[in-house]
């Protein structure tokens, strides 16, 4: 039941049109939502400026309850105040005038009260106001109703009489008396008239017992003015439109702050004026009487007013009394538009006071433009409304129109349309999704529809062209049959028909079975099984050919028909491919049986056995088992290896089954017989399924070549130890490959290049070739190419830099066609004995040199006198050629006398008898001049010990000799020379000592003066002799320094100074400042000479002067004039020139050389008597040639001499 | 008659010791010269026993002054003796060739050389 219904509905629910659905939903939400948000707007609005409002109003009531409830306990604590002072006994009530004074004073405390009265039962009446004017009122008991007013003074004292009324009787005519008397206690009594005035007040009162007895002793009072009251709430008038007033619960006005009096006097007089209260009603404001109406409407409540004639309410407007509940509420209304929002508050106190404070502010007060605002949002939400409305409904037809043309899509689509396709262009993202989404699917359905038309095309150009052009020849025939309804073109191509000829017909009509019975046999495996699987058959072609094929056939049902599709291959090649592997491998077969290496199938199963699948007959031969041994147990011969090798094998063998690379491995077997052999095994390995490894291989007998290897290595061991401990470098060079094939290590050592840059080429071994000798090694190795045998010796400066004498031979080595191939060399270090032949050359040379040049004679005689040799010396010696001295002996040159002297010598020398000779003798020359020698000789023997010849050396004596001869000379003129003092010292002393002059002083005189003369002469002479044969020894050095001339020059002077002062000779020295590189001392001994012989030689009164100068490089012709034999043969660079000028006798020119010879003087005589040694010049000489230096003289008789003295000036 | 000796020497020195040693000492009279030539004038011209002759002198060696002596007839008897420092061997294989009265080698005494004199000439 639920479910048709349910059914019912959703049908109906279904047809409902989308638009309804888009539009009335959205409508209804935007206008519910918006209505209610704007609902909630406003009302929160409202309430939130009411709330505020109220808040506050509240305050503000309660400032102005709390101001005016202070204002209003200042009246009751006055009359406490007073009550107290007269029960403490402080004020006497009979004191009227302290009672005055205490009221004045009160009154002037507090300035914010009216009037403060004092009224006793007895009619005393006592008032004193200040309002408008400080008075004071009286009453009398005698007079009660006869009230006198009068002003009163600053100081409270009483002053002028105002006036005095009559018929007020306070206790009656003032409630606030009665009220106090009946109530007993505080109590505020009705807003009454004040005294006369025009103006209302409020009264607070308390009665005033006596403490003692409790009678009533009067009544306090004080007054208010009314009008405070108004003008407190006017201090707090919150805006232009707000009103508060304070009222009684019937709605009479106490206060208002709009400023009105709520009151008029409509009659009375003087003290008993009437006075009409306004009430909410009946006052002049507007909205006071819009307030009053209202209250009236909620808070009447039907009363009892008081009945006061002062307070008679206005006329009543028939209206119900009202009552204001005396509870602090809150409302509002509405009043010309304006809401008004009201706030009651109760005034009461414990003592009477019963108001109420209404405050009432307009709402737009608060709410100000929110009225305007609201209306602002009232219309946007309108326009909000109908914004979303229209767009609703936009959209809505926008959706629709899409899904319209969707839907028309879609028939037509289902209808066959594959061409629909919706446009994406609408602005909406899911109508766009939807519409692609749409297309897409439609495209997806296309492009199936396409493939499958396409695979479908495909699957049958597949099949055809399968069909067609397969290699294997494929047929289809009938079934029943066998007639071939289709065959491609292998089928034709293979039987050779044509497509026509075979068509239509069976394959028995074309004789295309060569064994019947093969068909039976195919027709019956098919009709068993339906189809045939490599049934091997033969078939003819057309041509007549029997081919051997693989026949396989399916029975299948092809559109309809039960068929046949056979396709067969042609195994004919692969039949007779397998005939001629079979014949291969039984060749194989002969072949490997006829091998000497073994060749073998090793196997190696997974789990480590190994057995030969395969092994040659070679087995029997290198392993003496037999084949089948072989092929059974594999450890026959597995187990031979060499246990030494064994460790090898398996490594290499483990290698290759981890690795499956190729196995190569020579190692020993121990054979049967005990021998042990040398084998080589190689194999292939092949990965055969489940892990097993086939290895094939070949194992030969190498122990032939293995022993030839040795000798081989040996006869190598041998060759290179030889090669590498030989001095020699030895090297083989091919000349076709530019290189050496073998050096060994001493060439290496020798050229003093390494190894590996040797075995570049011969690059190296040239470029170190010293350049001299290059060209001639070039040219050698030119010659070497041509085939000629190369030796040389040549100089090579190794890598360091070291010069080394090599010498290479090498021999070229020549094909059959003549073509050097290889040359073969050595090459040796010969740098020491080419060191040795120079230091031997040199010694020849050294030899030759010293012979040649010797400064004496050098001759070389045969046992037999003969001259075998003479150096040059002693062929000038003798003024022989050295060729005509070889045809003499030299007693040919010998002096006559000495001849048998020195022959005697030479042969006692030559025989043996004495080791040497010295011997001077005398040669002839050949000019027949005899000259001195003295002649050392000594003999040179040969190997055997036999005399050779002898060696002489021949020194020329003449001038030894002569020098000798000088010597003694010297010798004799000196022991002459120092004999002559001595003899005159001895003798004058042994005349002296005879006593002879004893008598004769002057004559002893005389001979002491002699021997005194005479010592200092001999101590001259001694010292010269001495100092010169010191100079002429050449034992002393002279000890050279740097001098200053000048200073010689006056140390010379300084010496000779005393004896040229006792000969009266001046001595003018110019003095030169310079330095002089030579001992100072000679010099000096030099100066000091050369100025003793000129004071010697010079008159008394002559001038000698010594000067200096230092000459330059000179010519040497502007030196002063020389004689021949004292030229100076060499010339100092720069040479120091001392001048000694005497005005002496001079010197003759004969002795101008002679005199520089020792003890040649001009006039020995003469010069001995002037105290010459005659060794004087003969030192200066000495010393001055010991400077390298000159001294010559230049004289002229009769007018003087001068002495030149040119020493080097620095060290040379 | 006092001998009168000839005394021949180029040194004063030597001459006055010859002189005193043979005046003072031996007594006799003596005749001086300083040169040969001077010798020869006064042994010509004066009487002179002997010649005290000295052989080193400068300008006419003591040789030469005997060949001179000997030369002149009147020179010739008079007896010459050399005074000498030369005293080596060689130099008195020189006056082996001379005939001379004697050789009186230097330094002598002078005391005694009026001694020596008169023994070598035989006095």
């Amino acid at each position: 039941m639920l479910l048709p219904v349910a059914v019912n509905l959703r049908r109906r629910i279904a047809s409902i049109p989308l638009f309804w659905v888009i539009t009335i939903p959205l409508a209804v939400s935007a206008v519910g939502a918006l209505a209610g948000v704007g609902y909630l707007a406003h009302r929160n609005g409202q309430v939130a400026v009411e709330g505020l409002g109220k808040q506050l109003v509240t305050q503000t009531n309660a400032l102005i309850n709390r101001e005016i409830t202070s204002y209003l306990e200042v009246p009751l604590l006055i009359n406490q105040l007073n009550v107290d002072n007269v029960q403490q006994g402080r004020l006497d009530l009979q004191d009227m005038a302290a009672l005055e004074e205490l009221l004045f004073q009160r009154l002037q405390q507090f300035d914010q009260m009216t009037t403060i009265l004092f009224a006793a039962p007895d009619g005393t009446f006592r008032v004193v106001e200040r309002f408008p004017t400080w008075k004071a009122a009286v009453a009398e008991p005698s007079q009660p109703g006869r009230l006198t007013q009068y002003h009163l003074n600053p100081d409270g004292s009483r002053g002028l009489q105002l006036d005095i009324a009559t018929g007020f009787d306070v206790r009656r005519d003032r409630p606030w008396y009665q009220q106090a008397v009946t109530h007993g206690g505080p109590v505020w009594s009705p807003i009454a008239q004040h005294g006369p005035s025009d103006y209302l007040t409020l009264t607070a009162s308390q009665p005033v017992y006596d403490p003692t007895t409790g009678a009533l002793l009067g009544v306090f009072a004080v007054q208010t003015r009314l009008g405070y009251l108004s003008e407190i709430l006017q201090q707090f008038s919150l805006s232009q439109g707000s009103r508060i007033l304070v009222a009684d619960p019937t709605g009479t006005l106490v206060a208002t702050s709009t400023g009105e009096q709520p009151y008029t006097v409509i009659g009375g007089s003087n003290l008993r004026k009437q006075f009409q209260r306004q009430t909410l009603t009946t006052s002049q404001d507007e909205l006071v009487r819009a307030l009053g109406e209202q209250l009236h409407t909620l808070e009447s409540q039907p009363q009892n007013r008081p009945n006061h004639p002062a307070t008679r309410p206005a006329i009543s407007l028939a209206q119900p009394p009202l009552t204001i509940a005396p509870v602090p509420h809150t409302f509002s209304f509405r009043h010309q538009n304006q809401r008004q929002f009201v706030k009651i508050l109760p005034i009461q106190d414990a003592y009477g006071l019963d108001w109420r404070m209404i405050t009432m502010v307009p709402e737009a007060h608060f709410l100000g433009d929110l009225e305007r605002h609201q209306q602002q949002a009232t219309l946007l939400w309108l326009l909000s409304l109908g914004g979303a409305l229209g767009v609703g409904l936009l959209a809505a037809k926008l959706l629709l129109r899409r899904l319209a043309q969707f839907t028309q899509a879609s028939q037509l689509l289902a209808a066959g349309d594959l061409n629909q396709r919706l446009a994406t262009d609408s602005p909406i993202a899911e109508l766009n999704g939807l519409a692609q989404s749409f297309n897409q699917m439609v495209d997806q359905l296309q492009a199936a529809f396409n493939k499958l038309q396409t695979a479908l095309d495909e699957s049958e150009t597949k099949f055809s062209s399968i069909f067609r052009f397969n290699p294997d020849p494929i047929a289809i025939t009938t079934f029943a049959e066998g007639r071939f309804l289709d065959v491609n073109r292998s089928e034709l191509a293979f039987f050779g028909y044509h497509r026509d000829e075979m068509i239509g017909r069976t394959a028995l009509e074309l004789n295309l079975w060569t064994d019947i019975n093969q068909r039976h046999h195919y027709r019956a495996l098919l009709e068993q099984h339906g189809q045939v699987r490599g049934l091997e058959v033969q078939v003819t072609t057309k041509s007549g050919d029997i081919r051997t094929i693989l026949l396989s056939a399916k029975r299948q049902s092809l559109e309809g028909q039960d068929c046949v599709i056979v396709a067969h291959q042609d195994i004919t090649v692969l039949k007779q491919a397998e005939a001629r592997l079979q014949q291969t491998q039984r060749w194989l077969r002969q072949y490997s049986q006829l091998s000497p290496g073994n060749i073998y199938t090793l196997v190696s199963e997974p789990d480590g056995t190994m057995w030969f699948e395969y092994a040659s007959a070679a087995v029997e031969t290198i392993h003496e088992i037999t084949v089948d041994q072989a092929l059974a147990d594999a450890r026959l011969i597995l187990n031979t290896f060499h246990p030494d090798d064994l460790p090898g094998y398996e490594a290499a063998a483990q290698e290759c089954l981890h690795t499956l690379c190729a196995f190569t491995h020579q190692f020993r077997i121990i054979t049967p017989s005990g021998q042990v052999k040398w084998l080589d095994a190689r194999s292939q390995p092949e990965v055969r399924a489940n892990g097993v490894i086939a290895w094939h291989g070949i194992a030969i007998d190498i122990t032939d070549r293995k022993q030839a290897a040795k000798a081989l290595q040996e006869s190598e061991t041998r060759f290179r130890q030889l090669a590498e401990t030989v001095q020699e470098g030895f090297f083989v060079y091919e000349i076709e490959r530019d290189c050496y094939s073998y050096v060994n290590p001493a060439y290496s050592a020798i050229l003093d290049i390494p190894l590996q840059e040797l075995y570049m080429g011969m690059a190296h071994w040239i470029a170190r070739i010293h350049p001299d000798d290059r060209d001639r090694i070039e040219t050698a190795l030119a010659r070497e190419q041509h085939g000629e045998n190369f030796s040389q010796e040549y100089r090579y400066i190794t890598p360091e830099g070291e010069l080394r004498w090599l010498r290479s031979k090498a021999f070229p080595l020549c094909d059959t066609g003549g073509q050097v191939i290889r040359v073969v060399g050595t090459v040796e270090n010969i740098t020491e004995r080419k060191q040795a032949e120079t230091a031997l050359r040199q010694s020849e040379e050294r030899f030759r040199r010293a012979f040649d040049d010797a400064p004496y004679g050098i001759s070389l005689v045969s046992a037999d006198g003969r001259f075998v040799k003479a150096n040059a010396y002693y062929c000038n010696l003798l003024g022989y050629t050295e060729a005509e001295l070889l045809n003499m002996t030299f007693l040919d040159v010998t002096y006559a006398e000495d001849q048998e002297c020195d022959w005697a010598l030479f042969r006692q020398m030559m025989t043996g008898k004495i080791p040497t000779c010295q011997v001077e003798k005398r040669y002839i020359t050949k000019q027949g001049m005899v000259i001195p020698v003295q002649i050392s000789a000594a003999p040179v023997y040969d190997e055997a010990g036999q005399p050779l010849y002898s060696v002489g050396h021949v020194q020329d004596i003449r001038e030894r000799l002569a020098v000798d001869h000088m010597k003694d000379e010297f010798i004799s003129i000196v022991s002459h020379e120092l004999r002559t003092p001595i003899t005159a010292i001895q003798g004058a002393l042994m005349l002296l000592g005879a006593r002879v002059y004893d008598s004769r002083p002057q004559q002893a005189n005389y001979m002491l003066d002699i021997a005194i003369k005479n010592s200092a002469r001999l101590v001259r002479l001694v010292d010269d002799i001495l100092s010169f044969e010191r100079l002429e020894s050449g034992k002393v050095q002279l000890e050279k320094e740097a001098c200053e001339v000048a200073s010689l020059m006056y140390q010379a002077v300084e010496s000779v100074q005393p004896i040229a002062d006792q000969s009266g000779i001046t001595i003018t020295l110019t003095p030169l400042t310079a330095t002089l590189w030579a001992a100072p001392d000679e010099i000096i001994q030099v100066l000091t000479n050369l100025l003793s012989n000129a004071v010697k030689f010079s008159f008394s009164g002559s001038t000698i002067w010594l000067s200096a100068e230092v000459k330059g490089e000179e010519a040497a012709t502007s030196l002063p004039p020389y004689l021949p034999t004292s030229r100076p043969r060499f010339l100092p660079r720069t040479y120091l020139l001392f001048t000694v000028t005497d005005q002496g006798r001079g010197i003759p020119a004969d002795r101008l050389d002679l005199i520089f010879k020792e003890f040649q003087q001009v006039d020995a005589s003469d010069s001995r008597k002037r105290g010459g040694t005659g060794l004087g010049l003969a030192i200066c000489r000495r010393i001055v040639m010991r400077h390298q230096g000159h001294i010559w003289v230049k004289s002229c008789l009769g007018v003087g001499s001068t002495f030149y003295v040119a020493l080097p000036q620095g060290a040379e | 008659m006092a001998k009168q000796i000839l005394i021949v020497d180029d040194e004063d020195d030597i001459r006055d010791i010859v002189q005193a040693a043979l005046e003072e000492i031996a007594g006799w009279q003596t005749l001086t010269a300083a040169s040969g030539l001077e010798c020869l004038q006064l042994a010509q011209t004066k009487a002179v026993d002997a010649i005290l002759l000295d052989i080193s002198m400068p300008d006419m060696d003591g040789f030469e002054i005997f060949r001179q002596l000997q030369a002149h007839s009147n020179t010739r008897p008079i007896p010459v003796i050399v005074l000498t420092s030369k005293v080596l061997a060689r130099d008195r294989a020189h006056f082996a060739a001379l005939d001379l009265a004697g050789i009186i080698t230097k330094p002598f005494n002078p005391l005694s050389l009026g001694q020596e004199v008169a023994t070598l000439l035989g006095w």
